[in-house]
């Protein structure tokens, strides 16, 4: 009898192991789906932001005369960062920070000097725009979730070349 | 009356209770390895998509506004704008054919008023999960015309 119920025992014991080995696996198997989600999620939004950043950098060398200036290129760049925040926009950035106001823009003349940014300083014809930004990206995973203090932050930096036969109609 | 002892064999351990757990496993792995390869080829899709739109846009923004034929449609005549922004929509779809493929020819709608461009790409690829999936790649952006008093607003920038 009691070689009986010995016997009995060891068989349940082979199939719960293997069912524990199921219960383990299981959760690091969701795990690994949600990284690739959070991965493919994060790589799509910092396409976004280099996006942003090239269109600011192409709109600042083609709009104006000026770098600084309410009207100027600066000023353009900044608008341009501000509508890829909008909610309405395409391909929209999600950042955690203040995405504008942590960004900058840089103007490079053709000797490589740095060109300030004021109202009374052209744009360097010929010369380069650069404009970097910050985002703080929330990890997302299915639906949009983020995951509080997983955040990462992602710079890009966004350059055009300044065309010096190009007609401005701005200031 | 003697009879000789049974052999008997190596002792055999029952296994029955193993083989539910065994192909729940297999099953689980089996579907996980489906839905990875799912989420990495929509990722990929989408970036492909977006990245064709953001040239298209590019394109059509430096173009001019005059007449041209790109459609193959001799009744119908396109701007500079919309063909310079299709065809580098279909470039960028063309280099990514490894990953999507143009499912419907691109639409660039341009708003000459306001002075804005937009691009629609069409791409799709087959997942092993959903089967044939089907991406739309947006993007919009202010004319190369549009003066810069305008474009520091947000009214330009509005699509």
């Amino acid at each position: 009898m009691l070689k009986r119920n010995s016997a009995r025992t060891g068989r349940n014991e082979l199939g719960s192991g293997t069912a524990i080995g199921v219960a383990i696996i299981f959760p690091m198997l969701m795990l690994l789906i949600i990284c690739l989600q959070m991965l493919s999620e994060a790589a799509r939004i910092e396409q976004g932001v280099q996006a942003a950043a090239n269109r600011a950098a192409r709109a600042a060398s083609l709009c104006c005369y000026h770098t600084g200036g309410p009207d100027g290129a600066a000023a353009v760049a900044m608008a341009s960062l501000g509508a890829a925040e909008m909610s309405n926009a395409f391909n929209q950035v999600h950042c955690n920070n203040d995405f504008v106001g942590s960004s900058q823009v840089v103007f490079i003349d053709v000797n490589g000097n740095a060109v300030t940014v004021a109202a009374n300083s052209r744009v360097p014809p010929g010369g380069t725009v650069h404009v970097f930004v910050t985002c703080r990206i929330p990890p997302q995973i299915l639906g949009g979730f983020g995951i509080p203090g997983l955040d990462s932050d992602r710079t890009a930096e966004g350059v055009a070349t300044v065309d010096p036969y190009r007609y401005r109609a701005g200031a | 009356m003697l009879r000789a002892p049974m052999r008997r064999g190596p002792r055999r351990s029952d296994e029955r209770g193993e083989a539910l757990p065994v192909a729940i496993l297999f099953l689980g792995v089996f579907f996980t390895i489906l839905i990875g390869i799912h989420v990495v080829i929509v990722g990929m899709g989408r970036m492909a998509v977006q990245s064709a739109a953001d040239a298209a846009v590019a394109a059509a923004q430096a173009a001019g506004p005059g007449p041209q034929e790109c459609d193959g449609d001799t009744t119908t005549t396109e701007t500079a704008r919309q063909c310079e922004g299709i065809l580098a929509a279909r470039i960028a779809m063309a280099g990514a054919d490894s990953s999507i493929i143009e499912t419907r020819p691109p639409a660039i709608a341009v708003e000459s008023e306001r002075g804005s461009v937009t691009a629609l790409v069409f791409g799709g690829t087959i997942s092993p999960v959903l089967g044939g999936l089907e991406f739309t790649g947006q993007a919009c952006g202010p004319l190369d015309d549009v003066p810069a008093s305008d474009l520091t607003g947000m009214d330009a920038w509005q699509c």
